[in-house]
């Protein structure tokens, strides 16, 4: 046994130590956006702010610093930015990844190439877009909590609980960026003017808004969703459970409880029906709509979704594959239209 | 009697096949769900090949004379040397693409072997026993992650789609086929289980089907058309539970685990084989020997640069099919030999 | 006079005997020689001082010897006659006929009657030693059972089984270990329960044993285990409770108890008795099955947390929470040392904290080690040598490992093991470790009993008593013994 571990020690001094964890530089989020270098990449890392002896943290505290860093591609901004910092990236607990509005989505080796590269990364990251720039949403100043980047996090899982929201993880992006489509839906932040008088900061007048979502084309920004377009494009192509429904009357929270589909091969064409077993989410004020207007709704909705040319985000190339894949192969891009019936 | 049970064997094999799915090198952009499907098709021509092999083996003799046994003693010690080394090679090469800051091949090369060496000292029983108490713990484990991960999962990512699906089929086939360790390691475990190897197979081939379907259709479900490099590695970067965040040191663990008792088997049999070639059954000094020989030539072959991966896939493959075609055929050869002979047939005790 | 040894036979001629005698035991001043007169027969009384009470010496021997007198005179043959037949009466009584057993039975705390004219001599088990009294047990203690544990003397420890198991299967069998010491062995067995083979074997090797003394169970050990030193966990066990050894011998198991222990060895003793307690069974079976699993969370926490901290914190911190890593990172950043350096200083600490508290004399080794504890680890604490984390993940182990008693010496060696393995390799090194461990657990054989069962090779029967206990219904069904094992 002591052989065993004497072995282990020599591997261990032979290949160099990892980072002690005091050593490495956690990072909470990125942000990237474009500028004439290349790319700048805004780091919010960890960095432990004490309230006395015996406790080194103080959740009441933001805990957080910014890094910029500049270079051709993300990976040579991060390596300015640990330039910086003196320490090892850690890239393991990182919440989100912000891409500007200018990005170029279709430099994946570029974008992307740094956050595969790295082993202990999540690839299941939250992805979204910020406007003006990435590095602007990370600077607004948090008033309360220890992880400043969890606070985007739980807005966006917010939003899709309340069907305003589709989320888009890291592998999500590349997958979409790489299909003939080319077309990438992200959640939108914003940020609205900040209030100069920093005394009467609090919570209710955060300056961060998460409504619309991203269009990207061919890697660049295209088009914002509404949260209503967002939500019915969740719950068509299953990647979220909540749309909501508009009337005159009232605003209806709908739960998708299950989803079945069945598709059709017409002239050419697929014709994918989506049936849907919904529920309200929550009690509504007011009428609620039946089934049948839900079901005209939805329909309605995914149709003007695809003359816009969004049937992609619906999950065309999905059910092409799937169900007429002698299409797919003809043509990727082959139409795709969609109904939908409410249960 | 040093003999293991039928459950106990099973678990040495199932192992064996968790390895070969953590180890399992998909081309780019291989579709899963037809993976899943060649996997499962796998599993069922292997039961009818290994069904009747365990019949017979279990029954009857396996060699006609001195010098035929002498032979495949020979061959199965090479077999499994070869299959050992592949295996050793692919993993400490795995490992250290994913964390090269913290692994080195050679490191990772000299302590597996070893260690293979001291678990493999333990003698059959002690090997086999090994791998039916970590296996349900194994299982247990990854069944709660695939469990906590179906969030991340979307059922309109799997389909069959391929651009060319009768070469997809085949390709995978075969290269699922040159990740079959498991058939060399059922052919010598088959004469030392004590009762019902038929029963070994049964449950091994199921669970396989059961583990292979499960994997795939996750990976597919989770990943869809994405993939950089392996799967098992992959898919942990994809985790996110509640009490563990990223599981991705659990799924290394798993595969470590899964790697140490399957070259275990190997080494075992290797040295056994060589035993038997020589005549001699100390395994005190064999089995050292053997790892020591073992130990060395892989060492001098990372330092040579010599690039093993490329043949694995018809080494092992052809390994395999050889071993299940010698539990099938050497058994009928012996009996008709022995009736030609007019020599009397003694059956197995 | 010829050479004499153990084998030369006592002499007719008592004067001659008792030279003999002194002689052999080379005039040891603890040997006492008491010489009378009895109805005109020349006798001697010998015993050891210390070995004899002598009251009941006087009582149970020299009274009926003089109740004997009386004016007639006796031919020997007479007088060894009424001696034996009326006067000399004892559940506890021998003859010796050669200085061996002369000198075995004398040391045994026998009294030895010579008769001028016999070559042999009566001896009577007069045995007043000091021993301690039976008294509580110091490390299996147990809430709703007996308070009893063995103490020094084998015959008070037999009574204290025969008590309990009041059956004539049960026997005892007695066999002198070692050259010297001759310590008195009994093993302990019930007939129709234990496997024959297993008792061959269990008595050839104690007869094996060469050592010139025996002076504990550690002694006895490597006799009994085949390959003890490399193997990590022992296939004999040790307890000091009667009710533990007495539920061993129903299950079929052998009992071995040595003369001047506190401890009976038991065998085959299977891997998973070391998660047992005798308040499984005054337990509902629900709290019995949530026991066991507190026991076996207890042996992995013990065993793998340290080792899985620092694997985790250092090679993978991905794994943690992440309010839990920016803690844990706050943590390490105001200390001096790295984390593994820390883990390894503080368990060794802990483990002299834990050798320092057994050696110390009991009124003040409790107050040593609270003080040691909370003054070094609230002292180190403050002065930034270690974090606090790291201290609660210490006291985590240190409580869970003294949750299993039989495993104390394994877990202090395996804890370290994976300190090590992580803090080199990291899950890698865990793995590596825990593949090691196990196989050398499921190595272990004793007679052909794996040390894994029931759990590998898997027994249905037995499964239940591993995780839980069975109810007392299907307890009364079960007639299972540990030869089902195999």
């Amino acid at each position: 046994m002591f052989l065993v571990i004497a072995l282990m020690g020599l591997m261990f001094y032979s290949t160099g130590r990892p980072p002690e964890i005091a050593d490495r530089v956690i990072v909470h989020a990125v942000g990237v956006d474009v500028n004439d270098n290349g790319y700048k990449v805004t780091l919010q890392v960890f960095s432990p702010e004490g309230s006395g002896s015996d406790t080194p943290l103080d959740p009441s505290k933001p805990n957080v610093r910014l890094v910029n860093g500049e270079g051709r591609s993300v990976a040579e901004a991060a390596e300015e930015c640990r330039r910086k910092l003196g320490g090892e990236l850690f890239l393991g607990q990182n919440r989100l990844i912000l891409f500007g509005k200018n990005i170029d989505l279709s430099r994946s080796d570029e974008l992307f190439g740094y956050f595969l590269s790295a082993s202990e990364a999540f690839l299941n990251v939250d992805c979204a877009t910020s406007e003006p720039s990435a590095e602007k949403l990370l600077s607004v100043p948090v008033s309360a909590g220890s992880v400043a980047s969890e606070r985007f996090v739980s807005m966006i899982r917010t939003g899709e609980t309340d069907g305003t929201v589709c989320g888009c993880s890291l592998t999500e992006l590349i997958t979409d960026i790489q299909s003939p489509s080319e077309m990438v839906m992200m959640p939108l932040f914003t940020v609205d003017n900040m209030n100069k008088d920093a005394k009467k900061f609090i919570e209710q007048e955060s300056p961060i808004r998460l409504s619309k979502s991203a269009v990207f084309k061919q890697g660049k920004y295209s088009d914002s969703l509404s949260p209503y377009e967002t939500g019915i494009i969740s719950a068509v192509s299953g990647r979220g459970k909540y749309f909501f429904t508009q009337s005159e009357q009232n605003t209806q929270l709908i739960r998708v409880r299950s989803r079945e589909l069945k598709a059709d091969e017409v002239d050419g064409k697929l014709c994918v029906t989506v049936h849907l077993n919904v529920s309200p989410a929550e009690p509504t004020v007011g009428e609620c709509k039946n089934t049948d207007s839900l079901t005209n709704e939805l329909t309605d909705a995914c149709e003007k979704l695809t003359d816009k040319g969004y049937a992609y985000l619906l999950g065309q190339e999905l059910h092409l594959k799937r169900f007429a894949p002698k299409l797919y192969k003809d043509s990727p891009c082959t139409s795709v239209t969609y109904r939908v019936n409410i249960n | 009697m040093n003999r293991i049970s039928s459950y106990q064997a099973a678990a040495l094999l199932i192992v064996s096949r968790l390895l070969a799915l953590s180890l399992y090198l998909p081309r780019p952009h291989e579709n899963p769900a037809i993976t899943c499907v060649c996997a499962v098709l796998l599993c069922g021509l292997k039961w009818l090949l290994l069904m009747p092999a365990a019949q017979l083996v279990s029954r009857k003799r396996l060699f006609t004379s001195r010098t035929s046994a002498a032979v495949l003693s020979a061959v199965t010690a090479l077999g499994a040397a070869v299959l050992l080394i592949m295996l050793t090679e692919h993993f400490s090469a795995l490992l250290g693409s994913f964390h090269p800051e913290r692994y080195s091949r050679f490191g990772i090369t000299a302590v597996l072997l070893f260690i293979c060496a001291y678990v493999a000292s333990m003698g059959r029983q002690g090997l086999a026993r090994t791998a039916s108490i970590i296996l349900p713990v194994i299982l247990g484990v990854m069944a709660l992650i695939f469990i906590e991960m179906r969030g991340a999962m979307l059922p309109d990512r799997l389909n069959f789609f391929a651009p060319d699906p009768e070469n997809a089929v085949v390709s995978t086939f075969l290269r699922l086929l040159g990740g079959s360790v498991d058939l060399l390691l059922c052919a010598c475990l088959m004469p030392l289980i004590d009762c019902r190897p038929t029963r070994t197979v049964g449950v091994y081939l199921t669970a396989d089907a059961l583990m292979s379907l499960g994997f795939f259709l996750m990976a597919g479900s989770v990943l869809g058309s994405f993939s950089t490099g392996n799967l098992w590695f992959t898919l942990s970067c994809c985790t996110h539970g509640a009490v563990i965040d990223r599981s991705g040191a659990v799924f290394l663990a798993v595969m470590t685990v899964c790697e140490l008792l399957t070259c275990s088997a190997l080494m075992l049999i290797t040295s056994r084989a060589v035993g038997h070639f020589f005549r001699r059954t100390h395994q005190s000094t064999l089995l050292p020997v053997t790892a020591a020989v073992l130990t060395v030539l892989m060492l001098a072959m990372l330092s040579r640069n010599i690039n093993v991966q490329e043949y694995a896939e018809k080494f092992t493959s052809s390994i395999g099919t050889a071993a299940v075609m010698t539990m099938l055929f050497s058994p009928l050869y012996t009996r008709k030999y022995l009736r030609t002979n007019n020599c009397e047939y003694p059956r197995k005790a | 006079m010829n050479e004499i040894n153990e084998h030369t036979p006592l002499s007719p001629k008592l004067s001659e005997t008792l030279v003999m005698i002194t002689k052999f035991f080379g005039n040891t001043a603890d040997l006492s020689v008491m010489r009378f007169t009895l109805r005109g027969v020349k006798c001697a009384a010998v015993s050891v001082e210390g070995m004899v009470s002598s009251e009941i010496v006087g009582e149970l021997v020299y009274k009926p010897l003089m109740s004997l007198e009386n004016e007639t005179t006796a031919t020997p043959t007479e007088l060894k006659k009424l001696l034996t037949e009326n006067a000399l009466m004892s559940s506890d009584r021998t003859a010796a006929r050669t200085l061996g057993s002369c000198a075995e039975l004398v040391f045994a705390g026998f009294v030895l009657v010579f008769t001028d004219g016999a070559d042999s001599a009566e001896a009577v088990g007069i045995q007043g030693y000091p021993t301690k009294a039976v008294a509580e047990p110091t490390a299996e203690n147990d809430l709703l059972s007996s308070q009893e544990a063995f103490t020094e003397a084998v015959r008070t420890n037999i009574s204290l089984v025969r008590r309990r198991l009041r059956t004539p299967k049960l026997r005892f069998e007695l066999i002198k270990c070692g050259k010297l010491s001759g310590t008195e062995t009994a093993i302990a067995y019930i007939e129709g329960k234990t496997d024959p083979k297993m008792l061959r074997e269990l008595k050839k090797r104690l007869k094996s044993v060469e050592l010139d003394s025996v002076l504990g169970p550690a002694f006895l050990l490597p006799f009994l285990e085949k390959q003890s030193d490399k193997l990590l966990f022992s296939e004999v066990g040790t307890t000091e409770r009667p009710d533990m050894l007495c539920a061993d011998l129903i299950q079929g198991r052998i009992g071995i108890l040595i003369d001047g222990a506190p401890f009976a060895l038991v065998c085959p003793y299977l891997f998973a008795q070391g998660f047992e307690s005798i308040d499984d069974y005054a337990a509902k079976t629900y709290f019995a099955v949530f026991l066991k699993f507190i026991r076996c969370l207890s042996f992995l926490l013990a065993a793998a947390f340290p080792g899985v901290y620092v694997a985790a914190v250092n090679f993978a911190p991905e794994m943690l929470n992440m309010k839990l890593l920016l803690s844990l990172a706050a943590g390490e950043r105001s200390t001096m040392l790295s984390l593994f350096t820390e883990m390894l200083i503080v368990m060794l600490l802990l483990e002299v904290l834990r050798e320092a508290s057994i050696r110390l004399p009991h009124a003040i080794g409790t107050a040593v080690s609270i003080a040691g504890g909370l003054i070094i680890g609230d002292a180190a604490v403050k002065s930034g040598l270690i974090s606090s984390p790291l201290m609660i993940v210490v006291g985590i182990t240190a409580t869970a490992s003294y949750v299993l008693p039989a495993f104390a010496q394994q877990l202090s060696f395996i804890r370290l093991m994976f300190i090590l393995a992580g803090g080199f390799a990291g899950f890698f090194g865990i793995s590596v470790c825990a593949v090691m461990i196990t196989a050398n657990i499921c190595s272990q054989s004793l007679a052909g009993i794996p040390y894994t069962s029931p759990l590998s090779p898997f027994r249905k029967k037995r499964i239940m008593n591993v995780t839980g206990r069975k109810n007392f219904a299907a307890l009364a069904r079960d007639k299972t013994t540990v030869s089902e094992f195999r």
